[in-house]
């Protein structure tokens, strides 16, 4: 009965399988007591292969008690996150994360993330949300050698401890007025007082604190800067994919009357995608620059949502996922592939001259994420503002709009130090390579990952049937 | 009328001890009031029938956190001299903390009892509190117990991963190289 019952935990239970076998082939590893050549990224990577196979569900189904919630919506967004897990195995042969012991932190990190999508109960979801940032929290500080990145994991563990206890204070208000902690049962309430709803909006502050959104914003650049260059790879990409999927699993469940939310979100949207428009022009670090991006498409991703309509959700989904589309194009780029560990604006300086393909798809996905016509940027962005201006938030659109236009500023910039700046004054080793045609190769994994992504960004304009369909066939399916 | 008046002794015990802690001027004193806080606490706790969260509490917070704050102590250089100086710079901030803690806990107040959901399960069997934890935690929602384990799970490989790796910083031994010799046939 417990077997039949909890096979919708079957694909999570392989994980945590899996990750109890590779801990025990490390350990054997370290002590060099066994001499199997088993290669650790290989099984992690079948592992998530096998996952794939495991998540076709095809019923609307809760299990356990109503803890587990399993609907097509879900095990769509677990098919995203896993793939977006196996590109990422592509990426760890490379520099500090040589070490094997970043597949198990991937595993479990994957085995968290599920745990928040498929959760009915408010304290199933608080033990994936620790699951996962624990998770992240360790591998924000991987780079021992000097005080920034372990200054980097700390301030994120503070904050991340933080918000947590104030999800937890808004659990027990909850439990305190109603008795029970399940989705199923609290969406059936009636909320007529704003006393009732205090437990509510300080689940919802929580959520945006790890979400990143302004006013709880400052720990994003530093923690994107301090990270090793291919944890921020992951750390754009994966947790916002899993918390954006708890507030929407919570706003169609507990949440769906409540109007304190939505002007919550209105609120926190706006200061978002101010700050994340004006905060990156004054900055020398890309990769302080790619983090306030991040903080203004998560304002982006907030006025979706904050429209409490199905269109609203749907735009909000489509976003996210050509955001992940352009994160992994333009991390890649960045993040890996930087020459030097210098992390300044100017080490762009020439590279049209060393690599001619690579400089176009950094420009077109620059342009991408400021939002420019043919690229998929815009037609994620064009959603969003329709279905703003449609639930007549009048505001909310001008400042959308207004953030846009001021970050373009930054990202055209970026292009400008590309192409167009003088390349005798800045960077030393361009003096020395000068003359000699020097060109800058990509290895094999990066450049699969930067050209599929670049077709993506090319063509989604011209053919958005596929997302379209696929993602409001399975949320009307699923959410109504 | 007994009862009610042990519940009183260990209710103004309880605050007593809390103003000692705030108020005392050595800060080895504060911890020791403390610990005298969460021992009344405990008390009272044990009163209203709830016992594992009383344990939990003694064990938990007096057994690891009293501990903690110990440690800290001793390892910070506090001087006394300056700590009585500036006790009163605090007082309108702690009021104010006071203020808003005082509207927190009275804002849930107005509950409608027919939206309250409750699972009674002493219409079977009158059921104490470790018994009832036990059979809900380890039957039916023992999924979170075998979570919560692989979250310490996690913690550990953390630890590990963060601090042990550099192999070549710390000098061990090889007792085979040590004793080895070249062989000359």
């Amino acid at each position: 009965m417990l077997l039949h019952t909890s096979s919708i935990l079957f694909s999570e239970y392989l994980i945590m399988i899996s990750t109890g076998i590779l801990l025990i082939i490390v350990a054997l590893k370290i002590n060099k007591i066994s001499t199997l050549n088993l290669n650790i990224k290989n099984i992690t990577s079948y592992t998530l292969i096998l996952t794939l196979a495991l998540l076709y569900q095809t019923i609307d189904i809760t299990y356990i008690n109503n803890i587990f919630i399993i609907n097509p919506f879900i095990s769509t967004i677990k098919f995203v996150v896993i793939l977006c897990a196996l590109i990422f195995t592509f990426l760890i042969r490379r520099g500090i994360t040589k070490i094997s012991e970043i597949n198990i932190l991937l595993l479990i990190g994957v085995v968290g993330i599920f745990i928040i999508l498929s959760s009915n109960d408010l304290l199933m979801l608080y033990l994936g949300l620790e699951l996962q940032s624990l998770t992240m929290y360790i591998l924000a500080t991987l780079n021992r050698n000097g005080e920034f990145s372990t200054e980097a994991g700390f301030k994120y563990f503070i904050l991340g401890a933080v918000s947590s206890g104030i999800y937890l204070l808004g659990c027990a208000y909850i439990y305190y007025l109603y008795g029970d902690t399940s989705f199923t049962l609290l969406s059936d309430l009636n909320l007529s007082n704003i006393s009732y709803e205090i437990g509510f909006i300080l689940i919802m502050i929580s959520l945006l604190w790890k979400l990143g959104a302004a006013p709880l914003h400052m720990w994003i650049p530093d923690v994107y800067e301090g990270s090793p260059n291919i944890i921020t790879t992951l750390f754009a990409i994966i947790p916002k994919i899993g918390i954006v999927t708890a507030i929407i699993n919570l706003l169609t469940g507990p949440m769906h009357g409540i109007l304190s939310i939505q002007y919550l979100l209105i609120l926190t949207s706006i200061l978002s995608l101010l700050v994340g428009s004006i905060g990156a022009l004054n900055q020398s670090k890309f990769k302080r620059v790619l983090a306030y991006s991040a903080i203004s498409h998560t304002g982006f991703i907030l006025a979706g949502l904050s429209t409490f309509t199905i269109e609203g959700l749907i735009t909000t989904v489509i976003y996210n996922i050509i955001y992940i589309i352009m994160a992994w194009n333009t991390f890649t780029i960045v993040a890996n592939y930087l020459p030097t560990s210098i992390n300044y604006n100017n080490i762009f300086v020439g590279l049209s001259k060393y690599n001619k393909f690579l400089s176009f798809t950094f420009a077109i996905s620059l342009l991408s994420l400021a939002g420019i016509p043919p690229l998929a940027g815009f037609l994620s962005k064009y959603l969003i503002l329709i279905s703003i201006f449609n639930e007549k938030l009048y505001i909310l659109t001008g400042f959308a709009i207004l953030s846009s236009v001021i970050s373009a500023y930054f990202y055209i910039s970026i292009i400008k130090i590309m192409y167009f700046k003088d390349t005798n004054t800045y960077n030393w080793k361009v003096l020395a390579d000068y003359s000699t045609n020097y060109f800058l190769s990509i290895n094999k994994s990066m450049a699969i990952i930067i050209s599929a992504s670049l077709y993506f960004l090319l063509t989604s304009l011209l053919f958005p049937l596929p997302i379209f369909s696929l993602f409001s066939d399975v949320i009307l399916s699923s959410l109504i | 009328m007994f009862y009610d008046l042990l519940f009183y002794i260990f209710y103004i015990a309880s605050i007593y001890t809390a103003l000692k802690v705030i108020t005392s001027k050595n800060p080895v004193t504060s911890v020791w009031y403390l610990v005298l806080v969460f021992a009344n606490v405990t008390i009272l706790i044990f009163s209203l029938g709830v016992e594992y969260m009383g344990i939990m509490l003694w064990i938990i917070y007096v057994g690891a956190i009293a501990i903690l704050f110990i440690f800290v102590l001793k390892l910070l250089n506090i001087r006394l001299v300056e700590l009585r100086d500036n006790a009163t710079r605090y007082v309108p901030v702690g009021i104010f903390v006071g203020i808003l803690l005082y509207i927190g806990l009275k804002l849930p107040t107005n509950i409608h009892y027919e939206d309250i959901i409750t699972i009674n399960y002493s219409n079977v069997y009158p059921y104490n509190n470790m018994e009832l934890i036990g059979l809900l935690l380890f039957e039916e929602l023992g999924i979170y117990l075998i979570l919560a384990g692989y979250i310490l799970l996690l913690a550990m490989i953390g630890a590990i991963v963060l601090t042990l790796g550099h192999e070549g910083e710390v000098k061990r031994q090889d007792i085979f190289e040590q004793i080895s010799r070249k062989s000359i046939v």
